[in-house]
């Protein structure tokens, strides 16, 4: 806490009202004094010596009652420079005048500008904005809170530390190379009785955790953009109390809320239980046994289940869990992300049942081709043969050779039925080769 | 192995595998040997006409009298019906399995006390008029009939021509699978 009698102290030379209160106690004691030495030194001495003797003592008694307690003073303004000029956050003070009273060193070294050249100076502005405006301290100095999302627009908060204290952080363009990022707050400084007597603000160059705060927030909008393109939710498990802290990202991809579920952290039994697929309970739960169980350095594992969303759709989830273990090699924790890949395993058990059926039909026409070819050579065979051995009766042979007629025309049409099979599976046969597979 | 040498045991059912060449012949063999062992026999031809098996048996010294014959293809390869024959039923259409099982059932249900044996001639011949899977389902259809009546059955097919996920489809059917081209 800053003494602010001592702030208002730092003005340059005396105190006018101490000087004000010397001059009247020096006339006052001046005449009392001239008319005590005259009784006292003239007896003894001439008018001029009594004269000067008592001008003598009355200077010093003067000098003596006069500037003990400003040294005294001077002493408390002098320790409180040190620890404002050696505070490493750069500062500066205002009188009510808008008057630059201090200036540290910091401030110096972060801004470039020496305290001699500005204090004394109402130009604070001159440490961060190319043009004159008012600073947070000029503000609050003039007691112009409502003006502060004038000049602050959305940046400018009430400090959640001090009274009347406000604070922001904003960018400089116009310092540095690139420009750089403040944390600055400010708080009018008053007497103890509550008069105010200037203000001070404190300007903290955060560039660098600005810069990082955005790569990071910039890295994370990423990621969530990855994760909602990559139907994604990361999750943690904290194995001491053996709940899933989860999140509203992973309660979207599982259909529900945390409202619902009641928070973010859930006993993995209420999870498997809620949400894993009854015929992959067994399975999953045997994984994470076995992942608690195991010993060794951190481990990646991967495994694909079931779940069943909040809304009773089935979907397949695809997890990826990443198991930190203490040195004795116990798991303390898992960071694992969980990806629906329900479209894509559809898909694939759409192609292969789509494989399978193509298989089927493959095998079925060749079937349906190779062994009527078969059955009708052979019975053709036969009827050769009775008449190699003249065993011809005209009528069989007829019957004959009409039946392996109707068997060539059934062929025939086992042909045309493949054909429109294969046309239906393919898009890019033209409409006459359509025409002349087909009929 | 030789079909002489078959073991057909009482209400059994068989699936034979022979060549296309071999089987006109393993059906002569067949007959043979079940009118040895006192079977009547139901002959269900998809393959040769009822006038042409019955020369065939006749040339073979087979008599027709302890045998049965349900034809699928003489109405269909003829046009019209047959005139009708004792000991024969004729079905319109060897894809009307409907017609066929009604067939095969009255043949067995006529002949409940007589010891009788079924021959399907061929699995591969019926592939000409149905799918392999109707074909599955009606000698799935067969096969239990045979079994509730306590009769035997052989079934011919022509290894080579069959799709092996339907063999082992129709061998669950059967209580053996014989060879007859294996050694042995």
């Amino acid at each position: 806490m800053i003494d602010s009698n001592s702030i208002w102290r730092k003005t340059t030379g005396l105190d006018p009202r101490i000087i004000l209160l010397l001059i009247f106690m020096g006339m006052f004691a001046i005449t009392g004094a001239f008319e005590l030495g005259r009784d006292i030194f003239l007896p003894y001495l001439g008018i001029w010596q009594a004269s000067l003797l008592t001008i003598i003592v009355v200077s010093a008694s003067a000098a003596f009652i006069a500037f003990f307690p400003i040294r005294s003073l001077r002493a408390t303004d002098a320790r409180l420079d040190t620890l404002l000029t050696g505070s490493p956050a750069p500062q500066f003070v205002i009188d009510t005048n808008h008057r630059i009273i201090f200036w540290n060193r910091a401030l110096e070294i972060s801004t470039g500008i020496k305290a001699s050249e500005i204090i004394g100076t109402t130009d604070p502005w001159r440490a961060f904005y190319p043009a004159k405006r008012p600073t947070l301290a000029d503000l609050l100095v003039d007691g112009l809170v409502e003006q502060l999302p004038e000049w602050y627009a959305g940046r400018i908060g009430k400090s959640p530390l001090m009274e009347g204290a406000y604070e922001s952080v904003d960018l400089f363009p116009t310092l540095g190379k690139t420009g750089a990022w403040f944390y600055f707050t400010a708080i009018p400084v008053r007497d103890n009785n509550g008069v105010l007597l200037g203000a001070v603000e404190t300007a903290i160059d955060v560039t660098r955790r600005k810069r990082a705060e955005d790569a990071l927030e910039a890295n994370r909008l990423l990621l969530e953009d990855s994760m909602e393109l990559a139907h994604m939710a990361y999750w943690e498990y904290d194995a001491l109390s053996r709940m899933f802290i989860l999140n509203d990202r992973f309660y979207t991809l599982y259909g529900t809320t945390a409202e619902r579920e009641g928070g973010y952290r859930l006993p993995v039994d209420t999870f498997i239980k809620n949400f894993i697929h009854p015929e992959d309970i067994g399975y999953v739960r045997a994984a994470i046994d076995k992942s608690l169980a195991s010993l060794g350095p951190n481990t990646l594992s991967e495994l694909e289940h079931r779940i069943i969303r909040r809304d009773g759709e089935i979907r397949y989830i695809s997890v990826r869990v990443r198991a930190t273990r203490d040195e004795t090699g116990r798991m303390i924790r898992s960071n694992g992300a969980n990806q629906d890949v329900t479209e894509h395993r559809l898909a694939e058990i759409a192609l292969k049942e789509s494989e399978a059926r193509f298989l089927t039909f493959i095998k079925e026409a060749a079937m349906r081709l190779k062994n009527p070819l078969e059955v009708v050579e052979g019975n053709l065979g036969s009827v050769v043969g009775d008449i190699d051995r003249g065993d011809v009766v005209c009528a069989d042979i007829t019957l004959q050779l009409r039946l392996q007629i109707k068997n060539i025309e059934q062929i025939r049409n086992n042909i045309i039925e493949l054909n429109k099979a294969i046309v239906d599976r393919s898009g890019e046969i033209s409409d006459a080769s359509k025409k002349f597979l087909t009929e | 192995m030789a079909i002489s040498r078959i073991e057909i045991k009482d209400e059994a059912l068989y699936l034979i595998m022979a060549s296309a060449a071999q089987m006109k012949e393993e059906n002569i063999n067949l007959i043979k040997m079940l009118l040895s062992r006192d079977y009547y026999v139901l002959v269900v031809t998809a393959n040769q006409p009822y006038e042409i098996l019955k020369k065939n048996y006749e040339r073979n010294g087979i008599p027709m009298e302890k045998i049965f014959v349900v034809d699928t293809v003489t109405k269909y390869a003829m046009g019209h019906d047959h005139e009708p024959v004792p000991n024969c039923r004729f079905v319109s259409n060897p894809s009307d399995l409907t017609d066929l099982g009604i067939a095969i059932t009255g043949i067995l249900s006529d002949n409940k006390e007589k010891k009788i044996s079924l021959l399907f001639d061929s699995v591969n011949a019926m592939l000409i008029y149905i799918s392999s899977q109707n074909i599955t389902r009606f000698i799935h259809f067969v096969t239990n009939k045979l079994r509730l009546m306590n009769f035997s059955g052989i079934f011919l097919a022509v290894e080579k021509g069959l799709d092996p996920d339907l063999l082992i489809q129709l061998t669950t059917f059967v209580d053996q699978v014989i060879d007859v081209d294996a050694k042995g």
